[in-house]
């Protein structure tokens, strides 16, 4: 077994050192080059005191300069922060606190923002770090210092306060992960993945590890492209690309907008969505359109490694029918559990929990967050064993799981797992905001935000001020202005109330 | 009229715009939420077809298209290539 996912860039690397690694819009770096651009960035960032397991935050756009970062602190021996480069600076100065990383790489765009808002002092250029002489035997001595159960990546997901969690992932994770991808949808040299997700968000770790285990060829897609499905599509038939793993928002409005029509795409081989539902609806329109692609729905919370339940797609479906999440996947084992602990029999809901070697470490410097999604499984009493509590409900359906929603007020935006209270925590900053509520509209997918408050906005105006506190994605889709917000007999904001009054 | 008069005409009308104050050529059309996402790909049509142009990925990728200035120089650059 291999003691970090970093290991498969040594091997591979010696395997097809001129075969093209990774490509963006800004050109491409062979195995090879890959390689020596990590050792050099490695070199850079032991020389200015790194220790092992100390968190590199990476502040940088969507390119092959951030995947040298990555692996460059893992040949450190160190974990990875990736960054939205579009963040507000307010929710990164709140990620910093709760992340303190040693060292935050960035270009030179993002140290004059980071230096702007005060959060320059860990700052350090990408070309700087790239300007040392690689020191092999000091990386390599930093490398095989590192245990599997060490921290590989830290991903921010939305927090119920306005304060983003830090889910610590260990490589053991990653590497079984990449293992589960590659087998089961045959990823080989010979594959070229184009990737949708942002690097910020844990779809990425498919698209990134497959490559680096198998030799495969990455295609960063700039995100700009997903704004105009024909194009991405175009992009797709253009690079030859075999295997995608995108977000349902981003395959549905290819769908919708007829972007499949009259292409015939014989080099797209595999085609897996997560992180939201997917409708039957347009996945039927893809399977319509590109009958020879294998379909599969993956599931599962950052919490677990990306994903932790399998579902190829191997029957007809109506389009108003729900899609299966699948079977437990790559060693994971789910649990259904009922309010009391007990399992629910088929047909019956219950919290998806999950336990397996792919759980990750905890929150980062968050250890109550950590224990009470992280607990002790209640049908083992032989010894301990974690299990992480989704908060997801499903049911058995024969071998197979239907996701039923959530239980809290979490919610999905184009994949991004968002919680309420973090949506009003941002809202609350806006000047002349005395109170809000965010309703979440399953039908419409969107955010419907009501706000107490004297001055005249309208959403474009309101949205205009929230951009500095909350990221696009967290924008409310319908706003109101209310003079004031109802309360129940406990002085709260009677939500069930305001649902009803607006249809939610 | 030119090209900029053109697209802003279509986007004006077309989004239901109006004269809403807020709104002039510099204007970035998604942050301010004139245009949603679905508008984007209904404006590339709109100029492929007005203009006889074929936007490419690349261009999409390449050029700036958020404002009324930064898609009427596109088509500009497009049209003078022809």
């Amino acid at each position: 077994m291999l003691n970090s996912a970093a290991r498969y860039l040594a091997v591979t690397a010696q395997r097809f050192p001129d075969k093209t690694a990774v490509e963006d819009e800004h050109g491409e770096l062979t195995w090879r080059a890959l390689e020596s651009a990590v050792l050099a960035v490695a070199t850079g960032l032991l020389a200015r005191g790194i220790e092992r397991d100390q968190p590199v935050l990476v502040y940088l756009p969507k390119s092959r300069e951030s995947v040298v970062t990555f692996l460059a602190a893992l040949y450190a021996g160190c974990p990875y922060a990736p960054v939205d480069y579009a963040i507000p600076l307010s929710r990164l100065e709140r990620t910093m606190e709760t992340l303190r990383p040693a060292l935050t790489v960035t270009d030179e765009e993002g140290q004059v923002r980071l230096r702007e808002a005060g959060l320059g002092e860990t700052a350090v250029l990408y070309t700087d770090l790239l300007a040392a002489a690689p020191d092999v035997p000091a990386v390599l001595a930093a490398m095989d210092g590192v245990i599997d159960t060490d921290p590989c990546y830290i991903m921010f997901t939305s927090g119920s306060t306005g304060t983003p969690k830090g889910v610590a992932v260990p490589h053991r994770g990653v590497l079984e992960y990449a293992e589960a991808v590659v087998e089961t949808f045959q990823i080989t040299a010979d594959s070229v993945l184009g990737l949708q997700s942002g690097f910020h968000f844990d779809n990425s770790t498919f698209d990134l590890y497959a490559c680096l285990s198998t030799g495969a060829k990455l295609v960063i897609i700039p995100e700009i492209l997903f704004k105009y499905p024909h194009k991405v599509m175009d992009l797709v038939a253009e690079k030859e690309i075999s295997c995608i793993f995108w977000v349902p928002t981003v395959m549905i409005s290819a769908a919708n907008a007829g972007a499949l029509e009259g292409r015939a795409l014989p080099r797209l081989k595999t085609v897996v969505f997560a992180g939201e539902v997917m409708p039957n609806k347009q996945l039927n329109v893809w399977r319509r359109a590109l009958p020879h692609c294998v379909y599969a729905n993956l599931y599962g919370p950052t919490e677990v490694t990306v994903d932790c339940t399998c579902y190829i797609v191997d029957r007809p479906f109506a389009d108003s029918a729900p899609l299966p999440i699948g079977k437990p996947w790559r060693g994971a084992r789910v649990l259904l559990l009922k309010e009391d602990g007990s399992p629910a029999a088929e047909g019956e809901e219950g919290e998806i929990c999950v336990l397996g070697s792919g759980l990750a470490l905890g929150y980062w410097n968050a250890l109550e967050l950590t224990e009470k999604a992280f607990v002790q499984n209640p049908l083992n009493s032989n010894y301990p064993e974690k299990m992480y509590r989704t908060g997801d409900m499903g049911k058995w359906d024969g071998e197979d799981i239907l996701f039923c929603g959530r239980r809290d007020s979490q919610f999905k935006m184009r994949g991004i797992r968002l919680e309420l209270g973090d949506v009003e925590a941002a809202a609350s900053c806006v000047e002349g905001v005395r109170r809000c509520c965010a309703l979440f509209d399953q039908v419409k997918q969107e955010i419907v935000l009501l706000v107490e408050t004297d001055k005249p906005y309208n959403k474009r105006t309101f949205n205009r001020e929230m951009r500095a506190f909350a990221p696009a994605y967290m924008l409310p889709a319908r706003f109101e202005v209310l003079d004031e917000l109802p309360e129940n007999a406990n002085g709260k904001i009677d939500r069930p109330r305001l649902r009803r009054e607006y249809g939610l | 009229m030119n090209v900029l008069e053109q697209i802003e005409g279509y986007v004006q009308e077309h989004f239901e715009i109006g004269d809403d104050p807020d709104f002039n050529e510099d204007v970035n059309l998604f942050d301010e939420g004139f245009v949603d996402s679905l508008g984007a790909t209904e404006i590339v049509f709109f100029i492929e077809d007005h203009f006889g142009i074929q936007i490419t990925q690349k261009d999409i990728i390449l050029y700036p298209m958020n404002t009324i200035r930064e898609i009427a120089q596109v088509v500009e650059r497009k049209m003078a290539e022809k």
